[in-house]
């Protein structure tokens, strides 16, 4: 059926005509790394210690090497905070998202942490390899803690500033722990399709 | 493959669940399980009742500009690659879905929740049509392999066991004999999906929001279903109702909050996504969306109804529900169970069909509290009611009764006749019950009638106390 039918079918019948009721602002809450790992550990993530960007790599040694992961792969955006790693791969973006099926953990970097739900905000443009972090099996998230925000709504403001006047980038994504089901008879599953762990290694400028 | 059911038979089905006690307390407990889970997010929330009323806000602006927001939503998800769908009906829906998939020669689809389709029942007129249709969320998968619609929005497996749930891994996935740890169950279904996401040609997901500033929708999952299932196969189709618009991005904040919180206890879902078209750097990518009506435009010209259509299907409304909880979903017999769907069948598929739904409910009022978006649920049912009946489909001995209690209620002589006979010969009576009496009073017993009416009473006492 063509645009202007439909438009006909649902033209409001209804004498009234609530206005949409403006921006939701609650009272500002100051974000905290406390509240964030609360939050994480609730939605079944983890997390390590803080460190510097500087004591970064050295830090994810260790967590590669204490997990044996065999294939592990870091975003473009990984990769330029920390510098080529060896037995890390950078992950192409050309070619078929497929090629990401057998990775033991993927290194990626949020833009965005929400303390109020542990969310963790990736798009297109941290992200263009979105397959990257669903096929993994394990998940390592590098989070700078300049980039906490309280709730939602800062969140979502927070988004805008950045975009300033940019498309909305293709993808967008709040991921909120690893992957998860409570299907059968209520009992937590962790690991349903996409990672089984999310682990975040916080840090900040010394 | 059955589904779509539109022909429910409430007394018969929850009768067949109430035989076996052990089972409906299960239900019962599950659910409620997840009701005290919801309620102690809402409590952590400090504002949750202004953000309530603000969601509530925006779906009132939302259904009054149904139109407006799908030609700005339109507008902009075709400047973002998107090839927009119109659908009037849940036939059009299927032809849409079918004539995409044939046109890219796809066999292989992998699908994640979405009520939308189960309404239309997309899943057996792909099925009949020759294509592999492959529900990913697991407690979708779990109903799809026993040939099963979902009992719940949410939950769709609620009313399946462990050791049911083995038993069927076990003949289709090979899964071990015996084993009932969820964990081990959960990682059977996880590899064998796993595979049909590689697999599939197209994705086909549902939307939570549509948002019309951008021309994005938003879906949510806790497996990450929807996000697989759309970032590896060279095809999306998403199927939403035209209810599912909000005004602006900064609105789905309001909604992610209230959502998963609402739903199953989550701060919010473990994977939200807003895709906006066709992936850029995936050459070949395609992105569709149909906006369906499908009786969404009866339900906006019901002036008294047309708040149902602010819902954002979390379910909150049948955890808390003592019938559902008691009754199990298959009870609806309608792919939308509890009370929103008794509010929302009578609107679909007439009061005829749909005439013991509103009536499955005990009007206690708890699915209203807890709806994030503030529906009247217990008002709306209530007002089904009168219109059931008014419209001539309510039992012979429901109207009967119900004229002898406006008879009697209009004559004072008669009413106190009534209560004498209450008071002296009824509990007798109730003690012998027989015929067509007996199984109402198997399952209730009288309180204690006092020894005198208030009117005797007053009589007496009522003059000292003026």
């Amino acid at each position: 059926m063509d645009e202007a039918a439909f438009l006909a079918r649902i033209t409001r019948s209804h004498p009234s005509h609530a206005a949409h009721p403006g921006p939701y602002r609650p009272e500002r809450i100051e974000p905290s790394w406390p509240a964030f790992k609360s939050s994480l550990e609730f939605v079944g993530g983890s997390s390590h210690a803080a460190v510097t960007p500087a004591q970064l790599p050295e830090a994810i040694s260790a967590i590669i090497s204490f997990g044996a992961h065999r294939r592990v792969v870091a975003s473009a955006a990984a990769t330029r905070l920390l510098g080529v790693q060896s037995g890390v791969e950078t992950a192409s973006q050309a070619g078929d998202a497929r090629q990401w099926n057998d990775v033991d953990l993927a290194i990626i970097v949020p833009e965005l942490g929400v303390c109020e739900n542990a969310a963790m905000l990736l798009s297109a443009v941290s992200l263009p390899e979105r397959g990257l972090p669903l096929l993994a099996q394990h998940v390592l998230a590098l989070l700078d803690l300049r980039l906490l925000v309280a709730d939602m709504h800062e969140a979502y403001l927070r988004m805008a500033h950045h975009r300033d006047g940019q498309a909305m980038p293709h993808h967008l994504t709040w991921i909120s722990g690893p992957s998860k089901t409570a299907d059968i008879e209520q009992a937590l599953v962790i690991g349903a399709h996409g990672c089984r762990s999310m682990m975040i290694l916080p840090f900040s400028a010394p | 493959m059955s589904h779509a059911p539109t022909d429910p038979h409430f007394h018969e089905v929850s009768e067949r669940f109430l035989a076996n006690r052990e089972r409906t307390a299960w239900h019962d407990q599950s659910l409620w399980f997840v009701r005290t889970k919801r309620d102690r997010q809402a409590y952590q929330t400090p504002d949750w009742e202004q953000l309530r009323s603000h969601a509530a806000a925006i779906k009132a602006h939302v259904v009054d500009h149904l139109a407006e927001l799908t030609r700005q939503f339109a507008q902009q998800a075709r400047a973002r690659g998107w090839t927009v769908h119109f659908a009037a009906d849940a036939a059009e829906l299927n032809r849409t879905v079918h004539g995409i998939l044939a046109t890219h020669k796809v066999t292989r689809v992998v699908k994640s929740k979405s009520m939308l389709t189960e309404e239309c029942g997309l899943n057996p007129y792909l099925l009949e049509r020759g294509m592999e249709v492959v529900d990913t969320d697991l407690g979708e998968r779990i109903v799809q392999l026993r040939d099963e619609p979902p009992s719940h929005i949410v939950l769709p497996a609620i009313h399946i066991k462990r050791g049911e749930v083995g038993e069927l891994f076990h003949r289709t996935m090979g899964s071990p004999a015996g084993e009932t740890d969820p964990v081990a169950l959960t990682g059977y279904a996880r590899a064998d999906l796993r595979k049909r996401f590689i697999e599939a040609d197209a994705g086909i997901t549902g939307v939570n929001f549509a948002v019309a500033e951008t021309g994005s929708i938003v879906v949510c999952t806790n497996e990450g279903n929807a996000d697989l299932g759309t970032a590896l196969q060279p095809l999306h189709i998403a199927c939403m109702g035209v209810e599912k618009l909000v005004p602006l991005l900064d609105d789905v904040a309001v909604f992610l909050r209230l959502l998963a919180r609402s739903a199953t206890g989550q701060p919010i879902t473990t994977y939200s996504t807003h895709l906006s078209g066709p992936d850029p750097l995936r050459p070949g990518h395609e992105a569709h969306i149909v906006i369906l009506d499908n009786g969404r435009s009866g339900i906006e010209r019901d002036s008294e109804h047309r708040r149902t259509l602010s819902c954002i299907r979390c379910g909150a409304c049948l955890n808390t529900c003592p019938i559902y909880r008691r009754s199990g979903g298959f009870a609806y017999g309608w792919t939308i169970p509890g009370p929103i769907g008794a509010v929302l069948a009578p609107s679909m598929i007439g009061t005829k069909k749909a005439k013991e739904l509103p009536f499955a409910s005990t009007l206690c009022g708890s699915c209203t509290n807890v709806c994030p978006v503030k529906i009247d649920l217990h008002e709306q049912l209530l007002s089904w009611r009168a219109r059931i009946a008014a419209d001539g489909n309510v039992a012979w001995h429901k109207r009967l009764a119900m004229r002898i209690g406006a008879l009697v209620m209009s004559h004072p002589g008669l009413y106190a006749l009534g209560g004498w006979t209450v008071r002296k010969l009824w509990p007798r009576l109730l003690a012998f019950p027989v015929g067509p009496l007996k199984p109402w009073t198997d399952t209730r017993d009288l309180p204690d009638a006092p020894r005198q009416s208030f009117r005797g009473w007053w009589k007496e006492e009522g003059d000292s106390h003026g």
